[in-house]
């Protein structure tokens, strides 16, 4: 076992971030057997900061860092314990599981429980009551990892990055995984089951007092099973009902990109869009022009005329509009390409799966000059409806709502229809842009920060920074330019 | 009053089936979308479900109203299951703990994309049911 206590310099970034002094007492308990997992005896070089020099040193270092970094942010007087192991997971050559934390004790009724007959996790009970509720558990956090991730048969072309640094290239951040993780532990999940409504036990948890379903007014711990079940669905409407995070929001989140429909006026009004990792940048300003069907021919790139995996075939009606193609059947840099070179001013995907959430589209080419937005399969019917008649439009950021946010600033849940249990409710929605800690999709770019995830856990009962860092310090987004996504989107 | 020292049975979110969600989540972002293998679980174990176009014969991605029929089976299936039984202990001072074992626990699962990039995900981690027993 190994105890790590906020070292000064941390405490002095949590300081410096909030009056309140906060610290915790997170202790990392090594529950590999000798030789193996934390105890793993291959040597290794020091890296990124990590000054480990065997495998198993370097997992410990990393698990103490992110321990460490949530140590300094947030409050309590009793010890945090987290049982942790690597160890071989599910795993094929291409896809896997990392790790997994979650909980290990929920608990309801202890000493000084602000809710009654609630349900919260024992680390946030403990620092409620002050005294450790469950003395004989092993963690009040469980924490298990791959061990065989790079090894052969196991995400054979991945490898964990230990250093401490966030310098992780194309490896796979361990730090910024286990910040996802331990928030977890640490209390950002509702224990409802999202398919169902079920509360657990029959009895709300803590987490659902704050879920709001703006389409009915209502929150989580209010409705009946069928209700929450409906609920859960809820794209765009389930947020999270907090003035702390509400008044955070526009310090972290850049403007909305969005697709503003101008003619026909029916159809006018501002459609959501996912945004690309390559090509021109959304602005406020954005880019006016007429929509256009793109058409390319059907072939073995691709066998519809509306996937733009060709040269297109109606080059000269494209050139200087905004081009329509259906996602699939290429890569979105090729549709990307043929669009540019047909002369498109820029480029709308449809969506081509029933999936209510913001697509993001990830791909890398320079020579990509073009803003790309995509819109959800029901819009780009919606749209793809009325081209015959004329459609203007402009692909812009928003700059009156935040991404992730609804027009009240109030942060989005993942809510995505149909339900993806386990990410649904548990997660901010995908569409939060500089990506946080907490979004279901755990992406690459994050820093070693909880953002968002602070005054939320606030909202539960930590005592901690009223709000969050700042996080331009570490992650700096222009207001005038739009999300860059580095992956695919839930 | 809400089933105070009473054992409770319940049904419990099935936070656990891998469901590598057939849009954004299953879909590839770079390499081609529309061919991405769509992804959900099979009732009770992860699973890859493949929908073919009989006219191209090549995967294409499920309709929605394909989603929602698995959701359905998916939910039919749990209800066949005897569900898990979390174990409620009722102490002294009248707290109520309970050992949630791995049931809470959240996968990040990652996959390696033909295009060389990667994409991670949160998932539950297992399948837990729910019912109570009280000690």
């Amino acid at each position: 076992m190994r105890t790590h206590r906020a070292s000064a310099a941390f405490l002095s970034c949590a300081l410096a971030a909030s009056p309140l002094a906060a610290s915790a007492r997170i202790t990392i308990v090594n529950a590999n057997q000798a030789g193996i997992g934390f105890n793993d005896p291959t040597a290794a070089t020091p890296v990124g900061g990590n000054p480990g020099t065997t495998l198993g040193q370097q997992r410990l270092n990393a698990f103490q860092k992110a321990a460490e970094l949530w140590g300094a942010l947030i409050d309590s007087d009793v010890e945090i314990r987290i049982k942790a192991s690597f160890e071989p997971l599910e795993c094929t050559a291409t896809t896997g599981t990392l790790g997994a934390a979650g909980p290990s004790t929920s608990v309801q009724g202890f000493t000084n429980a602000p809710l009654p007959q609630t349900w919260y996790v024992v680390a946030l009970a403990n620092k409620i009551a002050g005294r450790d509720l469950a003395p004989t558990a092993p963690g009040h956090i469980a924490a298990k990892f791959n061990s065989n991730v790079g090894t052969a048969g196991c995400l054979e072309t991945s490898q964990w990055y230990y250093g401490l640094d966030n310098q992780h290239g194309n490896q796979i951040d361990l730090v910024s995984v286990l910040l996802h993780e331990f928030g977890h532990g640490l209390g950002f999940l509702t224990l409802v089951d999202p398919e169902t409504g079920t509360e657990f036990l029959n009895d709300p948890d803590v987490f659902e007092q704050h879920i709001l379903d703006t389409s009915t007014g209502a929150h989580w711990n209010s409705m009946t099973a069928a209700q929450r079940k409906a609920s859960a669905l809820r794209t765009g409407a389930l947020v999270w009902d907090s003035p702390s995070v509400t008044a955070a929001v526009p310090g972290t989140l850049s403007g909305r990109p969005v697709l503003t429909v101008t003619e026909p006026a029916a159809l006018s009004g501002d459609f959501p869009v996912g945004t690309a990792d390559f090509g021109a940048a959304l602005t406020i300003a954005g880019v006016s022009s007429d929509l256009i069907a793109a058409a390319d021919a059907e072939n073995a790139d691709g066998p519809t005329a509306t996937d733009a995996c060709s040269t297109l075939d109606n080059a000269a009606a494209v050139a200087g509009r905004i081009a329509v193609v259906d996602r699939g059947e290429c890569t979105f840099v090729v549709k990307a390409h043929n669009a540019q070179a047909a002369g498109a001013i820029g480029l709308v995907v449809a969506n081509n799966v029933a999936d209510t959430s913001i697509l993001g589209m990830a791909g890398d080419d320079a020579t990509i000059t073009i803003p790309i937005a995509s819109v959800t399969q029901a819009d780009g019917a919606t749209i793809r409806a009325s081209l015959a008649t004329g459609v203007a439009v402009r692909m812009r950021l928003d700059p009156d709502h935040r991404s992730g946010a609804d027009a009240e600033n109030r942060m989005l849940l993942f809510a995505p229809d149909p339900v993806q249990p386990g990410s649904s409710t548990s997660h901010w929605d995908s569409s939060a842009y500089p990506h946080l800690l907490m979004q279901p999709n755990n992406s690459s770019d994050l820093p070693h920060a909880v953002d968002l995830t602070l005054p939320l856990l606030q909202d539960i009962g930590w005592e901690a920074a009223p709000a969050p860092e700042p996080r331009d310090a570490v992650h700096r987004v222009p207001r005038d330019v739009s999300p860059r996504p580095l992956g695919p989107r839930p | 009053m809400r089933c105070p020292r009473r054992l409770k049975a319940a049904t419990l979110a099935t936070l656990a089936l891998l469901w590598l969600c057939p849009g954004g989540n299953a879909a590839t972002p770079d390499e081609c979308p529309a061919v991405d293998v769509p992804a959900t679980s099979a009732p009770g174990a992860p699973a890859l479900r493949a929908y073919i176009d009989p006219v191209t014969g090549k995967l294409r991605e499920p309709t929605a109203d394909e989603l929602r029929e698995l959701a359905e089976a998916r939910l039919k299936s749990r209800a066949a299951r005897a569900p898990r039984v979390f174990e409620v202990v009722t102490h002294p001072d009248g707290m109520k703990s309970v050992d949630l074992g791995e049931a809470f626990l959240f996968d990040v699962r990652i996959e390696n994309l033909p295009d060389g990039s990667m994409k991670t995900t949160c998932v539950p981690h297992a399948t837990p049911a729910a019912a109570g027993t009280e000690k």
